[in-house]
């Protein structure tokens, strides 16, 4: 049951129906993070690749290496905070 | 801590805090502010290992060691205590930057000497990486709930701070070398570019002698003399999935933001003015002082104002003013340094052209170099490249001095910027802090300020010449990586994020 200490009851039920939206909404974009991960990593990898292909010197490579190495994680992240979000994890009652 | 009345000796706390993770900083930046110069003392070109120790030495010590750094010293600051922890980061800093005004150059001892460099900034990026959480939580732990946004804002000045230092000493050295300017630089290239490293000890030395007599934070004493200290921050950090879930919504609704945000306003504002403006050494300097000296107290005001309002709109509204302002303000930029804008005033001089004849990759050059000022004071150099193979002259226009009043106007415009940096960085700390319980503090909130600042900020340069490259046509296409990360940042934050501001730190050690 949605609580609020907003008193009237058609307050209180707008209230509970935008807190649902924002909840509802919160899931959903779960799956815009999920797919931003890979994404991510494929135009960069993608961009690395065409980068060391016009440019094939150690500094080229070292450089798009140690992006892609740091990128990994953070898309991984990026993916599992999607997930949590679609879970519901990040839903709650209030601001 | 007490809601009615500040912790007895914040001031000192927060002084002993600020001025160790200012020279921290102060540390960090000169490296990079005098990049092109340890470049020709240590990694020269000719030598292809050297530059690839230099290529290492960027970008390693900023991305990779940073957050490094951030796991070692917040684990370490989550069992043994807050107050050892940063000081072993400020000796490790102060140190490696004094010893790398004191190695000798390529010249003197060959390939020792970029190896011996190289080591030394990995050392520098460790430390920074375990300095700010340390100096943030210590603060918070001794601020009184209701002010915890106001008193760690004072920390939240110093990375500012810390670059106005750098820029203003090294300016001050370059120019004290000599009575004479041109001999004062060429002094400075040659060896005053040490000065700036190893005045640096000093104002570690008296740091470390404040530091060090200072009290643990209360909060971790009173959790250590009740035997909760976590065994091992680290997993309880990022495998227990209440925390982890905080962590990755600090990194991907606040702290990637907030580190595009920092970086374009001053890092990225200072090289578009240098490299596409084609603004003056020295006046692109002297903008990017004025406009941190006006708006280094907007930390302090925004960190005091999220106490009463909470820190998570004054974010996103910094988050949103970025998105929506960065492009018609570098237009500005453009249109202001424009030379047709020159053009368009009074020529009162004009020097005799100096005439340069080379031969590059076997074609005759002749560069033609004419200095033109004007009556209001501004100037530009305009060099001519006429190559004997009859292809047409190509004309540049460099070292552009703007009049007195396009100066200031550019001052306005990086100082707005550097305001949109004090409502995204003002209040992260005490957010970053409230996000976390006392036990596993240091190592949760380190990582994704590192990860936000250090690597999705320190991208930024690198990302926006690559943005340049591929779409030639639009000078203004670098920021569309600050504004892009800064939308994701803002949806995120405005969605996921909690405006309530939990006052009591310490009450969630005891779930």
């Amino acid at each position: 049951m949605c609580m609020s200490t907003i008193i009237t009851e058609k307050n209180n039920l707008n209230f509970c129906k935008i807190k649902d939206m924002t909840n509802l909404l919160r899931e959903w974009l779960g799956w815009v993070w999920m797919l931003l991960g890979p994404l991510s990593i494929f135009y960069l990898v993608k961009i690395a690749a065409a980068e060391i292909a016009s440019n094939p010197v150690i500094d080229t490579k070292i450089q798009w290496g140690v992006f892609i190495v740091v990128a990994i994680p953070i898309a991984i992240g990026l993916m599992m905070f999607g997930w949590y979000a679609w879970k519901g994890e990040y839903n709650r009652e209030t601001d | 801590m007490s809601n009615a009345k500040p912790a007895k000796g914040i001031w000192k706390v927060i002084g002993a805090s600020s001025l160790g993770t200012l020279i921290e900083w102060y540390d960090f930046y000169i490296f990079g502010s005098l990049a092109t110069v340890i470049a020709s003392q240590f990694f020269p070109k000719t030598n292809p290992t050297a530059a690839l120790l230099s290529t290492l030495a960027t970008f390693a010590a900023g991305f990779i060691v940073r957050p490094f750094g951030a796991l070692v010293f917040g684990r370490l600051g989550d069992l043994v205590g807050r107050k050892y922890t940063f000081l072993l980061t400020l000796i490790l800093m102060g140190g490696s930057t004094f010893a790398i005004g004191l190695v000798p150059s390529y010249e003197s001892i060959g390939f020792a000497a970029p190896v011996i460099v190289l080591l030394l900034r990995l050392i520098q990026g460790l430390a920074l990486g375990g300095e700010y959480g340390g100096a943030a939580t210590y603060v918070a732990e001794h601020a009184p709930a209701h002010r915890r946004g106001f008193f760690t804002s004072w920390i939240q000045t110093t990375a500012t701070l810390g670059l106005f230092v750098s820029l203003g000493v090294i300016l001050l050295v370059r120019h004290g070398l000599d009575s004479d300017v041109q001999t004062s630089i060429d002094k400075f290239n040659d060896w005053g570019w040490r000065i700036p490293f190893l005045v640096s000890i000093l104002l570690v030395v008296v740091s470390i002698y404040i530091r060090l007599k200072m009290n643990e934070s209360p909060l971790f004493a009173k959790l250590k003399s009740e035997g909760k200290v976590s065994a091992n921050p680290l997993k309880e950090s990022f495998t227990r999935k209440a925390n982890l879930k905080m962590v990755l919504l600090a990194l991907f609704g606040a702290t990637m933001g907030q580190g595009v945000v920092w970086y374009t306003g001053q890092f990225y504002a200072q090289s578009f003015m240098e490299t596409v403006c084609k603004i003056d050494f020295e006046q692109s300097r002297t903008i990017l002082i004025w406009a941190i000296l006006f708006a280094t107290p907007f930390f302090v005001v925004f960190g005091a104002w999220s106490d009463k309002v909470g820190r998570k709109w004054i974010m996103m509204a910094g988050m949103l003013a970025a998105v929506v302002f960065y492009r018609p303000i570098y237009n500005q930029f453009l249109t202001a340094s424009n030379i047709q804008h020159f053009e368009a005033k009074e020529l009162v001089h004009e020097s005799t052209p100096q005439l340069l004849n080379e031969t590059i990759q076997g074609t005759a050059v002749t560069t033609t170099t004419v200095v033109k000022t004007f009556a209001d004071g501004s100037a530009y150099t305009q060099k001519t490249v006429s190559q004997h193979n009859g292809e047409p002259p190509v004309v540049f226009h460099i070292d552009k001095k703007l009049d007195n009043g396009t100066y200031w106007k550019f001052v306005w415009l990086v100082f707005v910027q550097v305001i949109f940096v004090t409502m995204v960085y003002g209040p992260i700390a005490a957010f970053l802090v409230e996000m976390f319980p006392t036990r596993i503090r240091y190592t949760s909130m380190s990582l994704p300020y590192h990860i936000g600042n250090g690597v999705f900020g320190g991208l930024t340069p690198f990302i926006a010449l690559l943005l340049t490259t591929i779409n030639t046509d639009d000078q203004l296409v670098g920021l569309s990586y600050p504004i892009a990360v800064s939308a994701v940042c803002l949806v995120i934050g405005t969605l996921y994020v909690s405006n309530r501001t939990n006052r009591n730190v310490h009450e969630h050690d005891h779930h």
